[in-house]
Formats: C-alpha cells, sequence, structure tokens
C-alpha cells in the first residue's frame, strides 16, 4: 500500500511521519514514535485510552487513521500534558485526589480532562460527566476522577494563561 | 485487513472521479477500521472526503437551516442557529455517542452509518444483507432487531439523527460532480425489501452534501430511551413535530429505517396535544403494527414510551421517565 | 463492645498520595505492551473452534512457508503436558479431548503478529465433535434431573447443628432458586506476558500479573526448569480484579514454550476480544433455599445447595466454591446449617478468580432471601436483619467464635440510621398504578473473611523483607521486598506507609520496587484480601526488627554505644540530645555495612483451629463486615432501572489510608452496580455473545449514583496495624441490595442477575404496552 508522509506538530515538537494512511494514528504513535503513554483497552473506540487530542478535539486513536490527520496538525498525548501549566495542575489534581488507581485508564481520561477545561469555564452541571462518558475506568468508581477535574477547574483560570 | 488504496479527495471533481473508479466514500471514519477488520466492508478502495471543507458550513436562510454533510455532531451539538432553528437536532447531536466520538463524527456519517446487528458485523456470519442467503436474526438472537418494517432482512437503523431529519421533513442534498439531486425525506431512506445492500436511495456515484431543514415546525418534541449505557445506542427514540400540514411521528432504533408512525398521525390530525391523553391514544396507535420477535417484545414498550414521551413534551406537558 | 484502642500513627491512617501516582498521571508507567523488546516475536495461540471434541490431527497448509515461524505442539513441551493447578486436569496444550471453545490446539509464533495469524489461517484442526454442556441452565437441569452426567470438578459441605433435619421443626419454611450470570473483569489493560530467555539459561518472564509466586513455581513442570532459573517480574498491571491471578500462568506459558524453541523473546499482547472470549471470568452460580423460620422471625434452620459453573477444567474453582460456601449463611444466627456446594464442568474457558471469589454469588442469594423471609413472617427486613445479626461471641456456620473486632451489628445500625432506610421503606411505590416513577430502597448485609480460608495463611507463611539500600540518587531508601502486587489497589502505597510507621520514619525514605521473584520473598498471592491484614502485619514485624537494629548499629557508629532510638525520622540518643537524621544514621550504616535486608513471616495465631475436612471451626482469621442501602427509580413504562444512591458503613478493621480504601469501596461498588444491572454475557455457539466492549458494557462516568460511604474502624488486634480486608467486600452486598430495592419498587422479585428491564418485563405481568395508561 502507498504511504503518505504528514508533518505533525506532536506536544510542541515537529514530527515528521511516513505510514500507510490507513494505520491507526494509535499505532504511529505508540510503535514508530515510542510515545506508549496512549494505551490501546479496546481498539474500537469504546474505551477511550487511547484518547488524544487532534488540533483542540478529543479523538479516539484507535478509530482514527493518520491519512486523516491532516499535515500541520497539532497531536497532544498525554506526555505533552506536562509542558503546560493546565497539563501539569491536572496531573496534580488527579495525583493528588487519587484519581488514578491502575493508571491504565488515566491517559486518555486526563485528556478529556484538559481538552474540557481548556474550552473555558464549565457551563452545565454535568459537563464533566458527559465529557468524560467515553473513557472507561475500572477501578475507581469515577468519583476521585470527577473531584480531581473539579478541582483543577477550581483552580484553572488563576493558573493558566489563555495562550497556553 | 487487505491491501488498500486510500485517497483524500481535494475538490468535488475529484470525489466524483474517485467514486466512479468504484472507490467508497468515508466521511469522518469513525466506522471504517472496525467494517474494514470485520470484512464488512469489502472495498479496498477509500477516499476520503474530510477535506472539502464547503461540506462543513452551516446557513440559515429565510426557509430553512443548511447544514453541511461534513459538520460534525459536536458543531451541531454547539452552534447556535442550529440550537435557534432547528434544537432537536441539537440536542441529538449533543447526546449521542462519547465527546471523541463527536468530535470526529459527521452529520452526514451518522445518517448513512452500517447497521450495528451482530450478524451483520461478524465474519462469522455471511448474512442476507452482505450477499448470503439467510438474515440470522429471524431464528437467532434478536433482541435488537426490528419490531416494525417486515423484512427480509431485520436490521434496525442506527442513526439518531435521521429520525428527528426525517421528522423535520429535511431534505437530503446529493452531488456526483456534474448534477445535484435532492431526495425528500420520505424517499431517502429505504427499506430491506426495496435494496438489501444499502440504506438509503444515494446512487453509487452521489454523496451527500448538506442537509436543509425547514423552519416550519410549530410544535416538537423528541425522546431516546437507554435503557443499557448512557452513551451507546439507543433502543427505541422517537421525533414528533407539527408543522401546518399536521403531525409527523418518526421512530428511531426499531425498524430499518426511520419509521413513520402513520397511524398515530393520522389519528392526530391537526390536534395540538392540549389534552396528555391524546399523546397517550397516539402511542398505543404508533405500535399497533409492530411485529416484534421472539425476544424483542421489549422495544414495542420502549417504542409506545418513546411516542408518548416526545409527544407530551411536543404538547409542552411535565416530563415523564427517569432522569 | 471491645474496640481495639486507638493508637496514635503517624504515617498509617493519613491518605498519603500513592508513589505511583506520578508516573501515572504522566502517562511513564510501562504496562506490558509498553515494554520495547527489540527482537520480540509475536505469538498467537491456535484454537480449537468447538467447544466438545476429539482432536484428530492439525492440518498444515503446504501453502504456506513454514520456516518463517515457530509452531509449538504437545511434542515440544519440555515437561509435562499439564498445567499445575489444582485437580491438575487442564494440558497446557490439547492433544486429545477438547473441553471448551478456544482452548489452544498449538501455539505460532512470528516476527509480525500479521505473518503470526497468517500462519495460524493456515492451520486447519481436524476434530470430531461431541456434545458439549454450555450453560449453567443446562447445568442445573441435570442437577436437578439426572446429577451422574455431570462432571464434578469439586464439592464440599458444611453442617452444624442438626442441618436440614431441622427444617421439620420450623414454623414457616421457604424454598426460592436464585442464578448470577458471568461477569467479566474487564480490566482496562488487556493481558499481556512476554518470555525473554537469558544467555545463562534463566527464563525471564515479564508481563501483567497478580501473583507472580504462581507462574514461577506453576510453569517448573511444564517447562522442566529448576525454579531457581525461571525469574518472573511483574510490568506496571492496568487492572485485575483477580482476573490476573491464575490466567497469567497460561499466557507466560504460552509465551515460554515458544520462546524457548524460537530461542528469543516472544510476546503475546491480547486484543480486547481475546481477552473477552479467552480469559477467566467469574463463576455463574445457582443457589437453592430452604429456610426454616420459628414464629418470632428467628432463623432456625438453612439448608443451602450451592452450584458453580467451573467452565472445563477445576483451576481455582474449588477454593471459589469455599468462600462462596463460607459465606451462604453468614451474618445471622442460626443453630441448624447445611450447605452441599458442587463445582461442575461445563464446555466453557474455566471460570476463576474476581474480586470477591464466590462470596458475590453467595451472597446475591442469601441476602435476598432475607428478604424474602423477612416478607414471610411479616417483618420489615431491616427489623427482620437487626433481630439475628452476629455479634461479638457468636458463632458462624462453621461453628468459628467471633472473638473481636466484629463490626456487627453496628454497620447495619448505622447505614440503616443514616439512610434514613425505615421511613423511605414504608413509603416504597410497590408497582402503583398511579405512581409516576416507582421508587424503592433496599438494604443488605455481609461479612466478608479476611484473608486465606481456614488455616491457608499457617501453610503459606508469607515471608516478606526489608532493605536498607542505596536508591538510584545513591541515598538510603528503605524498599518494600514483597511478591504483594500493586495492581491499581495501593499495595505499593499502604505496605511503605506501614514500613515507614513501623519505623518511625516519613514515607519518602521508603520505596515499593516492582516484584521480582529473584529479588522478593514469597508473601504468598495477591488475592483474598489478604495483603493489608497478613502482609501488612508481616511488614509491619520487619519495620520493628530493621528499627532494632538500626538502632544499634548507629548508636555503635555515631553515639559511642549510646543506647539510641529511632523516633519521627530522627535517631534520639538516650542520654543527652543529641539527634542524628534517619538519612544521615541510615548512609552511615549503609557506609559500614552494605545493604542490609531484614525477614519476617507471618505466624496465624494459634487459637485459630480449623479442620479442612469437615470445614468445622474458625473459617477466617477476621471478618471486613459491610451494609449496603440501594436506592432506585424504576421508569413504569420502559422499566428501566436508576440506582440513584448508595449508603454504605464498611468495618475493614484499621483503615491504613482511607482515600485508597474509600478509592477501593467505590470502585468496587461501581463494579457490583454492573454486576448487579448492566454486565451480561451468554453462550451462543460456544462462544460468549458479547464479545467485545460494545456489546459488553460496563458503567460509565454517566451511570454513578451517588454515594455515600463510611468506615467504622474495629481494627484486628492480632495484627498490626489491624487492617482487615476492603478489597473484594464492595463487590459483596450491592445486587441484593438492589434487587431489594426493586422489589420494593415494583413489587415484583428478581431472581437472576443480571436485573434488567426484561426481566421485570417477564415476570412483571404488567399490562400490555396498549394498557398502560
Amino acid at each position: 500500500m502507498n504511504k503518505v508522509t504528514r508533518n505533525w506538530m506532536i506536544n510542541g515538537t515537529p514530527h515528521r511521519v511516513e505510514t500507510p494512511p490507513l494505520r491507526r494514528l494509535l499505532d504511529v504513535l505508540r510503535e514508530d514514535l515510542r510515545l506508549t503513554g496512549t494505551k490501546e483497552g479496546c481498539g474500537e473506540g469504546e474505551c477511550g485510552a487511547c484518547t488524544v487530542m487532534v488540533d483542540d478535539e478529543v479523538v479516539l486513536a484507535c478509530l482514527l487513521p493518520a491519512g486523516q490527520v491532516p499535515d500541520g496538525a497539532e497531536i497532544t498525548t498525554v506526555e505533552g500534558l506536562e509542558k503546560t501549566p493546565g497539563g501539569r495542575l491536572l496531573q496534580e489534581a488527579y495525583a493528588e485526589k487519587g484519581a488514578a488507581q491502575c493508571g491504565i485508564c488515566i491517559p486518555g481520561m486526563i485528556v478529556s480532562s484538559y481538552a474540557l477545561l481548556r474550552r473555558g469555564p464549565l457551563q452545565a452541571p454535568d459537563a464533566i460527566r458527559t465529557a468524560h462518558a467515553g473513557n472507561i475506568c475500572r477501578c475507581t468508581g469515577y468519583k476521585k476522577i470527577i473531584a480531581a477535574v473539579e478541582w483543577a477547574a477550581e483552580r484553572w483560570p488563576e493558573t493558566v494563561t489563555p495562550t497556553e | 485487513m487487505k491491501a488498500f488504496d486510500y485517497a483524500v479527495a481535494r475538490n468535488p471533481a475529484g470525489l466524483a472521479a474517485a467514486l466512479k473508479a468504484g472507490y467508497t466514500l468515508q466521511a469522518g471514519g469513525i466506522d471504517l477500521i472496525d467494517l474494514l477488520k470485520t470484512g464488512v466492508e469489502p472495498s479496498d478502495r477509500i477516499v476520503s472526503m474530510a477535506a472539502l471543507d464547503e461540506y462543513r458550513q452551516i446557513e440559515v436562510t429565510k426557509d430553512d437551516l443548511r447544514i453541511g454533510a461534513l459538520v460534525t455532531l459536536q458543531t451541531l451539538a454547539e452552534d447556535e442557529s442550529v440550537r435557534t432553528h432547528a434544537p432537536l437536532v441539537a440536542a441529538v447531536a449533543g447526546s449521542t455517542a462519547s465527546a471523541q466520538v463527536r468530535a470526529r463524527a459527521t452529520l452526514g456519517g451518522n445518517c448513512l452509518q452500517r447497521p450495528r446487528c451482530g450478524y451483520f458485523r461478524s465474519a462469522a456470519f455471511m448474512c442476507l444483507k452482505k450477499g448470503g442467503h439467510q438474515c440470522f436474526a429471524w431464528e437467532g438472537e434478536n433482541a435488537l432487531h426490528s419490531i416494525f418494517g417486515g423484512g427480509p432482512c431485520r436490521i434496525t437503523h442506527p442513526s439518531s439523527l435521521a429520525p428527528v431529519l426525517v421528522a423535520l421533513q429535511a431534505t437530503f442534498q446529493a452531488d456526483n460532480g456534474s448534477e445535484a439531486t435532492a431526495y425528500a425525506a420520505d424517499d431517502f431512506f429505504r427499506n430491506t425489501d426495496q435494496n438489501l445492500s444499502q440504506e438509503h436511495n444515494l446512487a453509487s456515484d452521489q454523496w451527500l452534501t448538506s442537509v436543509h431543514i425547514p423552519l416550519t415546525a410549530q410544535q416538537a418534541g423528541h425522546v431516546e430511551i437507554k435503557p443499557r449505557a448512557h452513551y451507546d445506542w439507543p433502543e427505541a427514540s422517537c421525533a414528533a413535530v407539527r408543522t401546518a400540514a399536521g403531525w409527523r411521528i418518526v421512530l428511531g432504533h426499531v425498524a430499518p429505517l426511520p419509521w413513520r408512525a402513520r397511524q398515530a398521525e393520522a389519528w392526530l390530525g391537526d390536534r395540538t396535544l392540549q389534552d396528555p391523553a391524546e399523546a397517550r391514544e397516539a402511542a398505543a396507535l404508533a405500535v399497533a403494527d409492530a411485529e416484534p420477535m421472539r425476544d424483542n417484545g421489549y422495544r414495542v414498550r420502549l417504542a409506545q414510551a418513546a411516542v408518548r414521551r416526545a409527544l407530551l413534551q411536543a404538547g409542552g406537558h411535565p416530563a415523564e421517565g427517569l432522569t | 463492645m471491645a474496640v481495639k484502642e486507638v493508637t496514635t500513627y503517624r504515617v498509617v491512617g493519613k491518605g498519603i498520595r500513592r508513589l505511583d501516582a506520578a508516573d501515572k498521571v504522566r502517562g511513564q508507567a510501562q504496562y506490558a505492551d509498553d515494554l520495547h523488546v527489540p527482537d520480540a516475536w509475536h505469538g498467537v495461540v491456535v484454537r480449537s473452534p468447538v467447544a466438545h471434541g476429539r482432536l484428530r490431527g492439525l492440518q498444515r497448509s503446504p501453502d504456506f512457508d513454514w520456516t518463517q515461524v515457530v509452531v509449538v505442539t504437545p511434542e515440544d513441551i519440555p515437561g509435562h503436558n499439564i498445567v499445575d493447578m489444582m485437580g491438575r486436569d487442564m494440558p497446557f496444550i490439547a492433544y486429545d479431548e477438547i473441553q471448551y471453545c478456544g482452548e489452544p490446539l498449538a501455539l505460532v509464533a512470528a516476527p509480525t503478529r500479521q505473518l503470526a495469524r497468517t500462519a495460524v489461517a493456515h492451520i486447519t484442526p481436524d476434530i470430531e465433535t461431541l456434545t458439549p454442556l454450555l450453560t449453567l441452565d443446562e447445568m442445573v437441569t441435570q442437577y436437578k434431573t439426572n446429577p451422574p452426567v455431570l462432571h464434578e470438578l469439586s464439592a464440599k459441605q458444611i453442617r452444624k447443628g442438626q442441618g436440614a433435619a431441622a427444617l421439620a421443626d420450623a414454623d414457616i419454611v421457604l424454598e426460592r432458586e436464585y442464578t448470577a450470570g458471568h461477569q467479566e473483569q474487564l480490566y482496562i489493560e488487556p493481558q499481556g506476558m512476554i518470555a525473554i530467555p537469558e544467555k545463562d539459561g534463566t527464563l525471564f518472564i515479564i508481563g501483567s500479573m497478580q501473583c507472580p509466586y504462581y507462574i514461577n513455581p506453576e510453569l517448573c513442570e511444564t517447562l522442566d526448569i529448576p525454579p531457581e532459573r525461571l525469574r518472573v517480574k511483574q510490568a506496571a498491571v492496568g487492572g485485575a480484579f483477580g482476573g490476573k491471578e491464575e490466567f497469567p500462568t497460561l499466557l507466560a506459558g504460552y509465551c515460554a514454550l515458544l520462546a524457548l524453541k524460537a530461542k528469543r523473546p516472544v510476546k503475546i499482547i491480547y486484543d480486547r476480544n481475546q481477552d473477552i472470549l479467552y480469559t477467566t471470568k467469574r463463576h455463574p452460580a445457582w443457589s437453592r433455599y430452604k429456610v426454616g423460620l420459628n414464629k418470632d422471625g428467628t432463623l432456625h434452620a438453612v439448608q443451602c445447595e450451592f452450584l458453580l459453573d467451573g467452565g472445563a477444567y477445576t483451576t481455582l474453582s474449588p477454593v471459589v466454591l469455599y468462600r462462596g460456601i463460607l459465606h451462604a449463611a453468614m451474618g445471622y444466627r442460626c443453630p441448624h446449617v447445611a450447605i452441599d456446594g458442587h463445582v461442575y464442568r461445563t464446555n466453557t474457558f474455566p471460570n476463576g478468580a474476581f474480586r470477591g471469589f464466590g462470596a458475590p454469588q453467595a451472597l446475591w442469594a442469601w441476602e435476598s432471601m432475607m428478604d424474602e423471609l423477612a416478607d414471610a413472617v411479616g417483618l420489615p427486613p431491616h427489623t427482620f436483619r437487626l433481630k439475628q445479626a452476629l455479634q461479638q461471641g457468636d458463632t458462624t456456620p462453621t461453628g468459628g467464635l467471633l472473638r473481636d473486632s466484629v463490626g456487627s451489628p453496628a454497620v447495619l445500625e448505622q447505614t440503616l440510621a443514616r439512610s434514613g432506610f425505615a421511613d423511605k421503606w414504608s413509603r416504597c411505590s410497590l408497582g402503583r398504578a398511579e405512581d409516576k416513577a416507582w421508587y424503592g430502597i433496599g438494604c443488605s448485609f455481609f461479612a466478608h473473611g479476611a484473608g486465606f480460608t481456614g488455616d491457608g495463611e499457617a501453610r503459606i507463611k508469607a515471608k516478606v523483607a526489608l532493605d536498607l539500600e542505596p536508591a538510584t540518587d545513591g541515598q538510603p531508601i528503605v524498599n518494600v521486598r514483597v511478591s504483594s502486587t500493586e495492581m491499581g489497589q495501593g499495595t505499593c502505597t499502604i505496605l511503605p506507609q506501614v514500613a515507614a510507621e513501623a519505623l518511625s520514619i516519613d514515607i519518602a525514605h521508603t520505596g515499593f520496587p516492582m516484584p521480582d521473584t529473584f529479588k522478593v520473598p514469597d508473601s504468598g498471592p495477591t488475592v483474598a484480601s489478604r495483603t493489608a491484614m497478613v502482609v501488612g502485619h508481616t511488614v509491619f514485624q520487619a519495620g520493628r526488627k530493621l528499627k532494632q537494629q538500626l538502632e544499634e548499629r548507629v548508636a555503635a557508629l555515631l553515639f559511642e554505644g549510646q543506647p539510641v532510638e529511632l523516633r519521627e525520622n530522627e535517631f534520639h540518643g538516650k542520654y543527652d540530645a543529641q539527634t542524628v537524621p534517619f538519612m544521615k544514621g541510615a548512609a552511615a550504616v549503609l557506609a559500614a555495612d552494605g545493604p542490609l535486608r531484614v525477614y519476617d513471616q507471618f505466624k496465624l495465631p494459634a487459637y485459630i483451629k480449623w479442620n479442612q475436612d469437615t470445614f468445622e471451626g474458625d473459617a477466617y482469621p477476621a471478618y471486613s463486615w459491610g451494609c449496603n442501602v440501594a436506592e432506585v427509580w424504576v421508569d413504569p413504562l420502559t422499566l428501566e432501572i436508576k440506582c440513584h444512591k448508595i449508603t454504605a458503613y464498611y468495618d475493614i478493621g484499621r483503615v491504613l489510608n482511607p482515600v485508597l480504601a474509600l478509592g477501593q469501596l467505590e470502585g468496587g461498588l461501581i463494579q457490583a452496580l454492573g454486576y448487579a444491572l448492566m454486565e451480561k454475557i451468554t453462550i451462543k455457539d460456544g462462544k460468549y455473545d458479547a464479545d467485545r466492549m460494545q456489546t459488553y458494557v460496563v458503567p460509565t462516568m454517566l451511570d454513578g449514583p451517588e454515594m455515600d460511604i463510611h468506615f467504622l474502624e474495629y481494627p484486628y488486634a492480632d495484627v498490626e496495624p489491624g487492617a482487615k480486608g476492603v478489597g473484594e467486600i464492595p463487590m459483596d452486598g450491592l445486587a441484593p441490595a438492589l434487587a431489594n430495592a426493586i422489589a420494593r419498587a415494583t413489587g415484583i422479585r428478581l431472581r437472576d442477575l443480571p436485573l434488567t428491564p426484561e426481566a421485570l418485563l417477564k415476570h412483571g405481568g404488567f399490562a400490555a404496552p396498549a394498557q398502560t395508561a
């Protein structure tokens, strides 16, 4: 099969990727780039462990053909969060609240949190639950994850500049 | 997976050429990898229309709301003009699947997605829809199959948006690179006795460009029932819309296509549902001709509840059901 | 009531942040599939397409170039073709009779997964098909009509007093049957393992597992390798819940057999579909109770038949059965008890360990039965329970004496009070036609045995070590060396907390390296709610030993022989005000003596008496206690069931880390919610029909009810710091509490798990939809 070339900004670093276009973004990240923070839990878009951001949107890297991610796209994975004040705040929140147990869902979960909080103050009362409904956690019962996101949301405007 | 050719259409002409050459069309790509993996999608040549930004527009005219086929569910849920002029569409889009899926899934892809039938999706079953000789649902596990529409194939239509669009009498705009075609709401989806291999009337060289929703609704209600998991496909839904021409009551997820409850529509006539008892009466009529199989009798009950509650909502009555 | 006097602890009892939190929130934790083994081949299992049959042979297609891959068949097994678990009835690779769909017939490894799969597609088994027995329903039908045709994998009974004969004297006798279906653990990290043949002849196994000391020795016989040449190390584990207790031995075996033949590393990472189809599940169970009551509503006699669907082979089923029957009449005073437990074979994947280990199935039936009994004598269910809840000094169904640390009936009383149970119970809907939504409330009350059954802890004698050694930065660190694993539940934090407590040092000076059988003694498997109680206690004792040794050495090295006490992170001289920080003292010891290791071993208190043959005596060293109150709304039209609130109290003994313990309870309750209301697998053509996450549905963030959870601490006096168990108990009581609540909401008693709207429709005799007003 033909290969395509893509130039992506991954976690703030430019990467040039050559891959068959129908290869999953997940495989490009994990196998070619050794960014193994992003996990495969189900391979069919149900568990959310492979959640990454492409240009401000949360996507499922296990469903997304790499060829569909355009040249110039900005990709953020769990490994990129600590480069941003918001990401670091969320990491602190998850650790402080005991939101990570086995931890396998966390890379996707925390990217969903990051994408949600970046969009501005939470509007709907169930905004956190709705935004994370596609991220399955089998350990925590979700309560501590919700507490962590709330904790980060309360602190978000003070610590995160709009230009982040 | 087989070896694939994958092309990205840069303009409508390129897309038209690819379709004429036998490529299979893909929009948001949510379901593609699964269809390829399970062998349901036999094509080895895929063309993506994702780069065609002209299909991502939302426009309001004096008569209608025009939504491009590539507008994502997330945009549908959040866009002010959609929320104002087609609140049912915004609400359904916002409650479909997960945030990750809503970010990529498109209006067109949602309407044209393939059925979720376990037999259809399993490589182990060569079912009628895939060119085999038998629909396994008739004798097999059929809790998630159709209660309306007869056969020969008992899929349910998986789209959450389609019933709403049909109720709103939207027109489905298609193109093939040289000629635009508008399909009326009632002519776009089709039953399995008309065609087994696809669930809509687009020709093989056509693609969906946009959906036009007339701004004529005077009363509207919509209910989805998801007894299992909140983010999964509903087991029954109903969109009920009244215009000057009367009611359109469309059931989702219970037939191979968005299913109009014509008996109920006729009975309601031009009633405005001041009396909640009218909603109950219409709901009973809506399921009077249901044909459940061994395991899916429960869906009749759900369909009836969906009609009743969509009508109560349209009539401005207090909501029923668990919140 | 004897509540142990509360000691003031410095580190224990604090919600200290997990030691692995930083790695996990940064995506840096290394799970099996993240480990980079550059020259590893990929293994794939050739599986039986039929559930029961006789293998005549395997045909390899000549169209495939077999030189590019390695194929392992039974002839390639160096030792015995047997999995060394209970029963010893399971071959590693089937060679004659096939007992389940998916049973391994051969193994293939290739440089890529794709090539390995292609090779598998070129192998065709020739099988004579035999009739399978597939489901619990079929098994129960046979049990009732023609039991000799069933293949019994295990059986055990309990007798107390006059047993079933006492039913004849009862004023009221009620008979009921209950079933529970499969449950899939659905850890989010699928099973994964890597076997690496080392140059020195050692075989190194690393992967996702709960119990490194299961794989070694269980694989030694198969591989014909001495234990000292089999090194097993745990990678980060992305959830287990019992699913990575015994199964990893199989996966490690597949990898090891392929690696030995290929003479290179081999890895197998299951995808979700394989993981659901070809790994263990919770045993489906059937219970039949005949219970006799006195007129005053007290229990007189309990007769229970408890059947487990074992799947194809014995594996751990006997122990699951034991825990099941030991909980099947627990919680209440009753003079006469007869429980008969059986595990029978079905032709499905062997069922296995899953959080609760038989107790959730038993308690599902027993706590549903309690409500039905209360109805039968006309008492409210809370009154009925309070009347006869076990208390200190009472005896259990096996005659074990509840000596101390008995959170009953306090957890029951407190939960009922906090939830406002009595009042709410009297206002339930009972399916009233005029209600727009049906409200119901239900409760359950239960004990969960902490630690191994009976004298198990006496036999295994958990061993732990503490190492004072230099950390990677050269600074001294006290590493906890145990085979108890971190799999999300917090072992990597609570055991260092206990060590720091015993030593009186800061937790920052402790560590928990990933368990590696070449470096850690055998503290037993990470199962049975035993880690906090048994291993925790042993770590505490080791900590005290290390403290004493350090004090002696620091006295000699830095205090000129003056007696020294290590207290609150400093060495204090006895006679003067001189103090030395722990790190300085520890560094001095390291410099002078090199690394220091202390061991300790668990000793079961001598008064614990247990007869494994008659099942009489103290079945467990101690019990945790819990009470769940569930509140539900049921939609009269759609019959949808929504649990909106859970109130619960738990006595888990001393709470070592309240944040982590609460995390166990919250997570376990949501897993129990899934078990009760949504998780369902049936068997279709010998295979599980819900074989992917789209069809096997578990709770999402939107499904969780409000949870009001509290601890009542009754520390276990025979261990320090007095923990009992928390891991499994949240799984025990929610299903019956929900069934009881649904019965109060709808008037319909459901006796099969999961509790679904379809079941309400089927059993409800509700008006046809068209007539529903």
